[in-house]
């Protein structure tokens, strides 16, 4: 007799919990996209000191990030020569010889794009969640609103111009050092003449390869920017709070980066971009 | 229901409720403040004195009730809405607040950088009187990781201070502080209702300072003000949520009769 209603309570708490993660994840994502909303109309309204503070971000996206974006890029765009020239070998003769822009593709397109995205949500992502964090619980958010000043417009936006502008250069940056282990592989362990090597890459870099990879770029930052601010000016509950907020923050950033570069190069593709 | 404020309050809060999590913090507040008239709130640890005062600047929104500010209800307006009048309400944070990425100075001239057009000149003279009222002239350039306690109170009054507002909120502006800060504070507020009229709102545990710069007292117990006159009259009374906030539940005799 219990069974069949053990098993009806089972399934009525299944859906319960299914209803509440979709309402939690609905109520997630409309946060989020409220957050972005006032964002950018913020953005378009900025005092032109709202600059200086968006400089002074991007000297911690960029400028600071420079070392560990150099240092993966290069040893990644090696690891991608070797694997496509030896996967290569396997199935043709002088194979070599479109690893250039093999690599080239591989790294305009996803490596360095998604490589430098996930770097600096990372870095910058949770140092801003932290930081969001920490003001939200030491009352200096309610501090800002009490002086008259708009939270999103003083501190998401400034954030949100900064990686706008800075993941992309730090993309053509990683772009341009991850070739450059390409082309220390290619000539030195396959004995590609370096001429060869940058005619090669250098039909590719011109085609949309680049330009795609650095709206990726732009994407991505846009992610890291709502989602470290909207998780940092929610944190709630101390300390405790301000370091879940910096882990959701970069496992969220994360994930939606993974996603969005998933289905931005299937759409590419789709539409012979 | 009075669809507008008499005009002789600056402050009204009507049948204010707010709950977190179905913990019911305000049951119906009711209180009025005058022009020019210093209110002071006295009450337990945790009995919503600073949900209170977060509700008259918006910070807070009830569940129910209202909040009428110089005569505008302000609990349904946006934050856009809201700013004019914050910036006539100074508000002191009970935990100060400070912005501590910005140096003192910075923090004590922030709504002038952001909200007026004075220039950078000006801003610095101000912020200058602003921290020799509070004791702190010359510290413009420290950053608040480096003040005690009690020093970032005092900046957080600086700031509040900055923009001249007609109403200040102050939360515990003398918790932390030594008695000569202590008395330099009740100095400061009392000269501000006496020079400027301002009116204020102040929430605090110290009986003596509520006593001295207080035009009447109110009592928050329960999440409801129970008792509300001016100081003499106040300390008078034989209300028994007074005697409770003032211990005598643990007394022993209490204990032995319950
Ligand atoms: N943001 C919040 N979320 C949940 N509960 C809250 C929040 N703010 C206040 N409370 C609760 O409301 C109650 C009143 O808090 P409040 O800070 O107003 O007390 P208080 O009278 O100012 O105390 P104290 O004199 O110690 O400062 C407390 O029980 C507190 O836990
Ligand atoms: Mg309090």
């Amino acid at each position: 007799m219990r069974g069949p209603e053990l098993k009806a309570a089972d399934r009525d708490r299944f859906f319960a919990r299914l209803g509440r993660s979709g309402l939690g994840l609905l109520e997630y994502s409309g946060g989020a996209t409220l957050l972005l909303g006032q964002t950018l109309r913020g953005v378009l309204s900025s005092p032109a000191r709202r600059w200086g503070q968006a400089l002074q971000q991007l000297e911690r996206v960029g400028w600071q990030s420079l070392p560990v974006v150099a240092f993966m890029s290069f040893f990644i765009g090696m690891a991608v020569a070797f694997q496509i020239s030896y996967q290569m070998h396997k199935l043709a003769f002088a194979a070599d010889l479109y690893l250039p822009s093999f690599a080239a593709l591989m790294i305009l397109r996803e490596i360095g794009p998604v490589l430098t995205g996930l770097i600096i949500a990372g870095r910058v992502g949770a140092a801003s969640a932290a930081e969001l964090g920490t003001m939200r619980i030491s009352g200096q958010i309610d501090a800002l609103r009490a002086l008259a000043s708009n939270p999103v417009r003083y501190l998401v936006v400034p954030r949100l111009a900064a990686l706008c502008l800075g993941l992309p250069l730090l993309t053509l940056y990683a772009d341009a050092i991850g070739l450059a282990g390409g082309y220390l592989v290619g000539t030195t362990q396959l004995a590609l003449s370096p001429t060869l090597y940058w005619q090669m890459s250098a039909r590719l870099i011109t085609s949309p390869d680049l330009f795609t990879g650095l709206i990726k770029a732009l994407v991505f930052a846009v992610i890291i920017a709502t989602i470290s601010s909207f998780e940092g000016l929610r944190a709630r509950g101390g300390a405790k709070g301000v370091g879940r907020a910096t882990t959701r923050a970069v496992v969220i950033s994360f994930v939606l980066i993974i996603a969005a570069d998933a289905l931005f190069t299937a759409a590419f593709y789709a539409i012979g971009g | 229901m009075p669809s507008v404020a008499e005009p002789e309050q600056v402050i009204e809060v009507r049948a204010l409720h707010k709950a977190f999590g179905g913990q019911a913090v305000l049951r119906g507040v009711d209180l009025q403040v005058r022009p020019g008239e210093t209110l002071g709130i006295l009450g337990a640890s945790g009995s919503g004195k600073t949900v209170l005062l977060k509700h008259l600047n918006g910070l807070l929104r009830p569940d129910a009730g209202q909040v009428w500010i110089a005569g505008q209800e302000i609990t349904r307006l946006s934050e856009a809405r809201l700013g004019p009048i914050r910036l006539q309400l100074g508000m002191l944070f009970q935990e100060a607040a400070l912005f501590d990425s910005l140096s003192v100075g910075r923090n004590v001239g922030f709504a002038l950088y952001e909200h007026t057009k004075l220039s950078r000149e000006q801003i610095e003279r101000r912020v200058r009187d602003c921290l020799a009222q509070v004791g702190l002239a010359g510290s413009e350039q420290l950053r608040p990781v480096e003040l005690s306690g009690g020093m970032k109170k005092r900046v957080g009054l600086a700031r509040a201070l900055a923009l001249q507002p007609r109403i200040l909120l102050y939360d515990e502006p003398t918790s932390g502080l030594d008695p000569a800060g202590r008395a330099q504070i009740n100095g400061l507020i009392r000269r501000l209702q006496r020079e400027l009229e301002v009116t204020a709102v102040l929430v605090t545990h110290d009986i003596e300072s509520a006593r001295q710069v207080s035009d009447r007292l109110a009592l928050l117990h329960r999440g409801r003000i129970v008792l509300s006159a001016p100081p003499q009259e106040f300390f008078r009374s034989a209300a028994p949520e007074l005697r409770e906030f003032w211990g005598e539940r643990e007394q022993p005799w209490n204990i032995i009769q319950a």
